[in-house]
């Protein structure tokens, strides 16, 4: 009997781990810039509270560090079963993508009309304002919020 | 000490719903029913059973960013890599009672599967998309540009 509990003990276990991470390692360049805009964030670091959004631009990457800004609805939906990090030396950060943003099932809005059919939520994510770096290509620096933005090219 | 067995037996098919908490992907309406009519036309037709997806942008001057859904079948040929991709990618649709993985193009330039070697220094081996395979090619909007092979 005891062997039972033992195995249903390790079904539950097995049960609760979560996928394995997919990890992304973006090119050197773009790696050692991030390894150093964290590690003047140590704080954020060890209280995981950074995320990274990837998106594409007239077919270049564009990257942005976020500090807990995300609204909960993407924090729930998308950042809790990503799947994907980003590793920068020995930190895995959460990934959204830009693909995240547009089709991931942020629930339905009710009918506009009785009876009619229901809508969808969708985000709209808005990142000017957070950017505080621009540096790779622009150079363009504004110190008071908490994202870095980062311009690669394609691997 | 039964009970306790037979409990945590209960127990057991919840806790494996938990884990499986995904990532749901609903595209647009016009690329749900395109995505829709082939699967069902694969199902019916006995072609294949399993599938993934695969999800790609483009960028045309012209068009600006559009989006490429490719449908794969899951056949046993598949490399190690990728079956790892699609068993941990947790991004979903579902579709007639399935569950469909998805990836993403950046898996594909992104995700380093092993190392290899040129002299002294080591690159990233990343995998190649090879795109022969049904494909609904949409703006963000969800206007179709073109649905096919």
């Amino acid at each position: 009997m005891k062997k039972a509990i033992l195995l249903v003990s390790i079904l539950l276990l097995f049960g609760n781990l979560p996928a394995q991470k997919i990890i992304y390692e973006l090119p050197p360049k773009v790696t050692d810039y991030l390894s150093k805009y964290l590690s003047e964030k140590e704080s954020a670091v060890e209280d995981s509270t950074l995320s990274i959004y990837l998106e594409k631009i007239n077919g270049l990457y564009h990257l942005e560090v976020i500090e807990a800004s995300f609204s909960k609805r993407i924090t729930e939906t998308i950042i809790s079963n990503t799947a994907r990090f980003v590793k920068v030396k020995d930190v895995y950060l959460p990934l959204v993508t830009e693909e995240d943003i547009l089709f991931a099932n942020f629930g339905e809005t009710p009918p506009r009309k009785e009876g009619g059919p229901k809508g969808r939520v969708q985000i709209l994510l808005i990142i000017d304002y957070f950017l505080i770096v621009k540096e790779i290509f622009t150079n363009s620096q504004n110190e008071k919020n908490s994202f870095i933005h980062v311009s690669a090219a394609p691997v | 000490m039964k009970k306790i067995v037979l409990f945590m037996l209960a127990l057991l098919p919840f806790n494996i719903i938990i884990a499986q908490n995904h990532l749901e992907y609903v595209f647009p309406e016009n690329v749900q029913n395109e995505l829709n009519k082939y699967i069902l036309a694969q199902l019916d037709n006995e072609l294949s059973q399993e599938f993934y997806v695969i999800v790609h942008q483009d960028y045309d001057q012209n068009l600006g960013n559009t989006y490429r859904v490719y449908v794969r079948t899951r056949s046993e040929s598949l490399s190690e890599d990728v079956k790892y991709l699609l068993d941990n990618s947790n991004r979903i649709i579902k579709m007639h009672s399935k569950i469909i993985p998805v990836i993403l193009e950046e898996d594909f330039k992104f995700l380093a599967f092993g190392y290899g070697k040129r002299g002294d220094k080591e690159y990233p081996i990343r995998l190649r998309i090879i795109s022969e395979s049904f494909a609904i090619h949409f703006k963000p909007t969800g206007e179709i540009i073109k649905v096919g092979w």
